[in-house]
This record gives structure tokens, sequence and C-alpha cells, in this order.
């Protein structure tokens, strides 16, 4: 490929570009689907069918672009009404759509290997077009019409002109040439018709300008079909010297005939269509403006250009906060001094624009979740289809924002979710209806701020998680002995849908029953200090609840202090902070636990992770209350220092990863504290180097 | 080793004994400042500093050489390194002078106690022998 392409920001440019017309398109087939044929919706699949068409010619890419070319073809016959959008040529546009994507991420992988095989869809395609679906009874019908209509020997509106003809025709008759419409009749002996057809189409564009033929030649397929083609041709000829030049020029032609083409239906047609276009043009003028006024507000910019701005006003925000702990110290030095109650003025200016800024930044970053919820009505489409089941899909709050990191680590997770409840949630309709709902099952997804974080939930009113099920396959796949499991709470059971190769499914289909799907969620709302609740009700449904930070560069962190060391915990984390006697934990098989409203939560002593000395025993001990996914439990600390913004500094590949910190961030004073990795530090409960200190001191 | 000869070395001091290192190596020399500890990280590691806005490790070389560990005194130093394309700090005793080496030898087997592999060479100046520090093999093997 030449060099031209190379250019990463044209390159660039063009993936968004298809991102965003894939986007349209699906929603474009899905309309298509649901609300049945209109001239709009077509027309909007055939413009990003056309739109793609040429921007992937121009970047070079020859397998998108051959795709979209086949699909504008397919596109035009149903637009001009000789095709119909059915439901089998809505699903060749749903593969065609997949095909697109699979060749827009071979394309973003490998430009000089795309992989992706497209010949099949493209035959289904060109069945389409040959009109193998349901064209077949549409055709003969009209064949049927057009035959009468020559019969009666002169018909005009057997041609369906599009726009751009029938100006033609009309400058043409303006600037005094004839339209003629010549019926040619192709000889029964002609070994080869459409060759001939070909020919005779050659020959009366020399003479003149062929406006169009009936059947257009360009589609016809087999010889046989061909036995009277009639071409409208624009020319400075009259009828009769076409009749007889043809009749000595052409061969293996019975007949010619040459009829006047009727200008009245034609300004009639004109008339009509321009009106239409017009209209339309109006609503593609308005259509436009909106597009117009949209892109001069927005501008593309490289993300990690934001990321960079992310770092210094973290940065900025470090700063500030030195600056206010100076003035402060100033202030307490010199109370009298006018100097430093400016500066602590300015101090404070300072430090509100910048958390202005900080705001505003992390805004940028931001982007509404709709985009991922435009995917999930087709998601559900398919998966409903497959399995045979009614879903209504309702989907809420897509105007909330959130970081576009978190947005794309949460797609998976949310994927996994949604298949899980139709394929085990929601039963099928006959089921539904014998235990007394409606056929039709409600699938909800619903996204809102909560504070400082985003809350999404996925919510079935399917049968809910069966707890017996689940205890047993727990059992059965010796997650955990029988005696353990009747131990467990509720909240323990349902969190066992979390183990790893989990699935209370029979049968493994290639929807779920694998048992990765949970293990997916659970991981990637780990990974970025989420939190999840599960509620369920057997019979009633299930819901799923996500709580997750609201961008990850700079988040709240509560600053404790574990043996004089500052360190700092995700805000996001922090369920409650409680002070607990000493005395009142307890030790189960080792584990120290305490009971804190209720639950039962194991707790971690960090000084023996870290080899320091537990405090000196006082009578109250801190207890920092920690979710991480689905996991509960309390940190034990030895001061509580307070809240603030921290930026999340990275601890360098030198270091590199440390059990139990997550990254490092810069205190006020310029001092490091380390962030504690509350996942990290999930997995140490139950862990035999803590529990076993923790036995040792219950012995003393 | 004649190319070593017409580098400058940065001349340290750890434990009463003279060490170099390259002056291209080298990016800044900072005092000794409040050192954030990561726990259960590799055992040198002092733990982290914050030098303007950015994390960077500091390492403790007194403890990966087995020598007597520094007592923090008012000479004390960080001299911070970019190696491998990372800022490492390491603490010194004692930051002396810039030099270049009149001669350098190929490093014995072993220099003050320490594997002779972990040494470039041996510079000779003036007023003795300095042992010049294959830091990248020191911070990472």
């Amino acid at each position: 490929m030449a060099g031209i392409y190379d250019n990463p920001e044209m390159i660039g440019a063009f993936l968004d570009e298809v991102e965003e017309q894939l986007q349209l398109l699906e929603e474009g087939i899905l309309e298509l689907e649901q609300n049945g044929e209109t001239p709009e919706v077509i027309q909007k699949i055939f413009r990003v069918a056309h739109t793609l068409k040429g921007s992937s010619s121009a970047i070079g890419f020859e397998k998108m672009k051959i795709l979209t070319h086949e699909m504008e073809n397919v596109l035009d016959k149903i637009r001009n009404h000789r095709l119909k959008a059915t439901k089998p040529v809505i699903n060749i546009l749903f593969q065609c759509l997949d095909n697109l994507r699979l060749l827009k991420r071979d394309f973003l992988s490998d430009r000089n290997d795309i992989k992706t095989d497209i010949s099949s869809v493209l035959g289904e395609l060109n069945k389409v077009l040959s009109g193998e679906y349901n064209q077949n009874e549409n055709t003969t019908e009209k064949k049927d019409i057009i035959v009468k209509n020559i019969d009666q020997s002169n018909v005009n509106t057997i041609f369906a002109l599009d726009i751009n003809q029938q100006i033609q025709i009309e400058q043409a008759i303006k600037a005094g040439l004839n339209c003629w419409l010549c019926e040619v009749k192709i000889s029964n002996d002609s070994l080869m018709k459409l060759a001939r057809v070909y020919l005779i189409y050659n020959y009366f564009n020399e003479i003149g300008t062929v406006i169009g033929t009936e059947p257009n030649i360009l589609e016809i397929q087999d010889d046989a079909e061909i036995s009277k083609v009639s071409y409208l041709v624009i020319t400075q000829l009259d009828a009769k010297t076409i009749e007889t030049k043809a009749h000595n020029e052409l061969m293996d032609v019975d007949s010619i005939k040459v009829y006047p083409y009727d200008t009245d239906v034609l300004q009639h047609q004109l008339a009509i269509t321009e009106n239409k276009k017009e209209e339309r043009n109006d609503s593609i003028l308005n259509k436009d403006n909106g597009i117009e006024r949209k892109i001069s507000q927005t501008v593309r910019v490289d993300v990690e250009k934001l990321e960079k701005m992310m770092n210094l006003v973290g940065e900025l925000v470090i700063e500030q906060t030195r600056i206010a702990q100076v003035g402060n110290a100033l202030h307490n030095r010199y109370t009298s001094d006018n100097t430093v109650e400016e500066l602590l003025e300015i101090s404070n200016h300072v430090s509100r624009i910048i958390s202005e800024l900080q705001e505003d930044v992390m805004k940028t970053r931001m982007l509404p979740i709709q985009q991922l919820f435009n995917r999930f009505p087709r998601m559900v489409r398919d998966l409903s289809e497959s399995l045979n089941k009614e879903v209504e899909l309702i989907l809420e709050g897509g105007e909330t924002e959130m970081d576009r990191s978190i947005i794309e680590d949460i797609t998976d997770p949310l994927i996994h979710l949604i298949r899980n409840a139709i394929d085990h949630g929601i039963e099928t309709p006959e089921k539904r209806v014998k235990a007394g709902k409606t056929s039709k099952g409600v699938l909800r997804i619903s996204a809102f701020h909560q504070e400082n974080h985003v809350v999404i939930t996925v919510e079935d009113d399917g049968r809910g998680i069966d707890l017996k099920k689940v205890k047993e396959t727990a059992t059965k796949k010796q997650i955990l002995t029988a005696q353990e499991a009747e131990s467990l709470s509720e909240h323990e059971i349902i969190n066992l849908i979390f183990y790893t190769g989990f699935s209370t499914s029979q049968t493994v289909t290639d929807i779920s029953g694998r048992g990765v799907g949970m293990d997916i969620v659970r991981s990637r709302i780990d990974k970025l200090n989420g939190i999840i609740d599960i509620e369920t009700k057997q019979g009633e449904g299930t819901k799923f609840i996500l709580k997750l930070p609201l961008t990850l560069a700079i988040l709240t962190g509560l600053l404790v202090k574990i043996n004089r060391e500052t360190y700092a915990i995700p805000m996001s984390n922090v369920l409650e902070i409680v002070r607990k006697p000493e005395d009142e934990i307890e030790y189960v098989k080792g584990q120290a636990v305490a009971v804190i409203r209720g639950k039962v939560l194991p707790l971690i002593w960090l000084h023996d992770y870290f080899n320091i000395l537990r405090p000196e025993r006082k009578k109250n001990i801190f207890i920092v209350v920690l979710g991480v996914a689905e996991k509960r439990f309390g940190l034990v600390v030895d001061e509580l220092v307070g809240n603030q913004e921290i930026v999340v500094k990275p601890l360098g590949s030198y270091v590199g990863k440390v059990e139990g910190f997550s990254g490092a961030t810069i205190l006020g004073d310029g001092s490091v504290a380390c962030i504690l990795d509350v996942v990290g530090i999930a997995k140490m409960v139950g862990s035999k180097r803590v529990s076993k200190i923790d036995f040792e001191q219950s012995e003393k | 080793m004649n190319e070593l000869l017409d580098i400058q070395y940065v001349v340290y001091e750890l434990d009463n004994e003279r060490y170099a290192l390259k002056i291209s190596d080298i990016y800044e020399i900072i005092k000794m400042q409040k050192i954030t500890v990561v726990h259960n990280s590799k055992p040198f590691l002092e733990g982290v500093i914050n030098l303007r806005g950015k994390i960077v490790p500091v390492v403790n070389l007194h403890k990966r050489f087995g020598l007597n560990n520094y007592s923090t005194t008012k000479s004390t130093r960080i001299v911070v390194l970019k190696s491998r394309d990372e800022m490492v700090g390491i603490i010194v005793d004692r930051v002396n002078q810039v030099i270049k080496f009149s001669d350098v030898q190929p490093p014995p087997e072993m220099v003050a106690g320490i594997d002779g592999s972990y040494f470039e060479g041996i510079g000779i100046t003036d007023s003795g022998v300095v042992s010049i520090l294959k830091i990248d093999k020191v911070l990472y093997e």
C-alpha cells in the first residue's frame, strides 16, 4: 500500500469515522426492523454505506469498499422500491454490519493483513440483488404488467426513472432533441441474447444517449429471460430514421418499434419528485445544519494529550495543597501580618480555580454512557432471538457521563451480565406465562450518578438465582465442602457465582455456561476499584448493582496512618469507618473477625503483613470497612488523618508491582504516600501469613 | 580502557570507600529527604521520594553491597541517575568531586569486599584509586 495511507492522523480519522458510521448503521438497521421500511431510514442506511465506501476507498481499504459498494446496490434497490426490506434482507444487512466491524478490527490490528472473509456475505448480497429472496413474486407480477402494457402498444410508465434521468430528458427536450422509446424484439435464434442486448445498447449510445432500459440490462442474469427490451433514447434523429437504420444495421433482431416518449407523464412525474426533492432537501438541510453546528463545537483530541493535561492538573492540585499549608504555617507565625492574610486569600482563590479546572479537564475525558448503551439493543435482539425468548430492553440514564477509560473497561462486564440475564434469568415465554408473568421479559439497564460514583444496574424480572442450586453446584465442583456450604449466609452463597469455572448451567452453549463470565465481571470491577452488589429474589428477578468511581486519575482518598506511615485508600472502596473496643474482636479458625451491623467481617492488620509490630493495645481500634467487587472486610488502622483529593502515580517499573499497593501519591507536605491496593489486601484475608499471626495472638 | 580516560566522573563515598559514576549517567544530586518506605518490595530499596512531582525510587547501596548501613549526616546525598530510561536515586555518604582519571585498570576479582563484576574498572588519580561502578548491573541484578 502506498505511503500516503500510512499517515497515522489520516488513519485515525478514518477509524473514528468508521466507528461513528457503524453506530449509525446499527441504529438504522434496528429502526428498519422495528418500524418497518420508510424512505428516511433507508436513506439513512444508504448514506452510511455510501460514506463508508467513500472513505474506505480513499484510504485504500479494498475489502470494505467492495462490501459497502454491494450494500449500496441492495439499498438502492430498496430505495427504488424494487426490493422489499424483508426479514432475510434485514438479517443480511446485520451480517454486513458484523463483517464491517470485523474488517475494522482487522484494519486496526494489521492493515496489510485483513483476514476477515467477506465472500459469504457478498454472496448473500448478490442473491438479494438477483432477486432470490422476496423479489421473485414481485418481478413476475411486474413483468406481467409490463407485457400487458406493451401489448397495449405504448407505455411510458414502465420506466422507473430517477430524478437525474428525468432532468436529463427534460433538458434534452428543451434543447430540441427527441426522446424515443425503442422497443426491440430479439430474435429467438440469437445465441447470446445478453451480449446482443448490450450491443444494441452501445449502438443506441452511438446515435444518441440511452437514458434507461427496461428490463434493466445490467441486472439481467439469464439469457432465456430476454425477448423484448425497451430502450429510452435521446437523439437528434427522428423515429422513422431510427427504425430503418436500426433494422438494417442490427443483427438478430426480429423487429424494432419506435414510440415517442410521453413527456406529459414525465412532466407529471418530475413535478412530484421535485416536490419530494424539495421536501427532502429541506429536511436534509435542517439535519445538515444540526450536524454542522455540532461539528463546529467539537474538536477531536488525542486521548494522550488529555491524559497529559490531567497529569499537569494533578500536579497543580498537589502544589496548591502545599501552598495552602505553607500559608497556614506563616499565618500561625505572623498572626498580624497583612501580607500573609493576602497570601491566604490568593491561595484560597487559586485553589478554587484549580478545582474548577480539574473538574473541567476531567469532564473532557467524560463521555455519556449512551455510547455503550447503543450496542445493547442489537445484542439483546440477537440473543433473545437465538434463545427464543421475548425480551424488552429498557435503557435509562444514557446521558450519565463517565470517564472514557472506565466506559471501555465496563463494556465486557455489562455484556456478560446482559447475556446471563437473558440466558439464565429471563424464562421462556411459556414458562413466564405459567408463572403468571407477562410473556415478555423486561431487562432494565440504568446508569446514574451518586455522589462521587457512577452506579449502573442491570435488572431482569426472570427467575432469580436459585440459592439451593448454587450451593449444590459449589459442593459438586468442590469449591467448598457440604459442611462449609451449610454455614454460609445468603449473601455469601450468592457471591459463589463469581468463582472461576462456576456455572449452574447444565449445558455449555455459545452464549453462556462455561462459568467464566462472572469471573470476568468480578476481575474488571476489581481493577476499577468498584463494588458489586447483587439483589435476587427467587421467581422475581435479579439485580446487579455496579458502583464505580467517576474517574481513575484523580480520586478522593482516605488518609490513614499505620505505624506512623501515611497511606491512602481510595474512597470508593471505603464503606464506613467504625471504632470498636478491642475485646469485641473474635477469632474464627485463627482469622480475626468483628461483627459490624450484623455482618461478620474478617479483619486485617497490615502491620503483620509488613512485619512491623502492632501498636500498643488501646481500648478502641479503628476499623475501616472496605468493599471491593463482592468482598467486604475490615482494615485495622492506627490513626485516621482525613480525606483528600489524591493524584494516582505509578510506582515505576523499577519498583515494579508490589502486592498491597496500587501506586503512590504526593501529599500536601511534599512527601509520598503509598496507595493501598484494596483488591490485593482483600486477597490476604484467610492467607496463612496473616491468619497465623492472628492465631498466635489469640492464643496469648 | 582508554576510552574511559576522557570521561568526567563524579566521585562519591560509601562507608569510607571512594566510588565513581560517569557524569553523563547522573541526572541530579539532591540533599537527603524523607523517604517513604514501600513494604515488601526489593530488599535494598529504601523507599520512594517525590522529585518535583515524580515518584523516584531510592536504593540503599550500603545494603546492596553488605556494607555498614549509613547514618544520615549533613553530607548524605541522594544521587539521582537515569538507568534504563528510569530515574533511580542512590544514597551516598558524601559527594566529593568531578574528576578525570589518568589511568583506568581492569577490576580485580574483589573490590573492597564486593564482587569485581559490579565494576567497570579502577580509576587511578593522584590521591589514590576510585572504583567505577557498573550501575545498571548494580541496580538490576
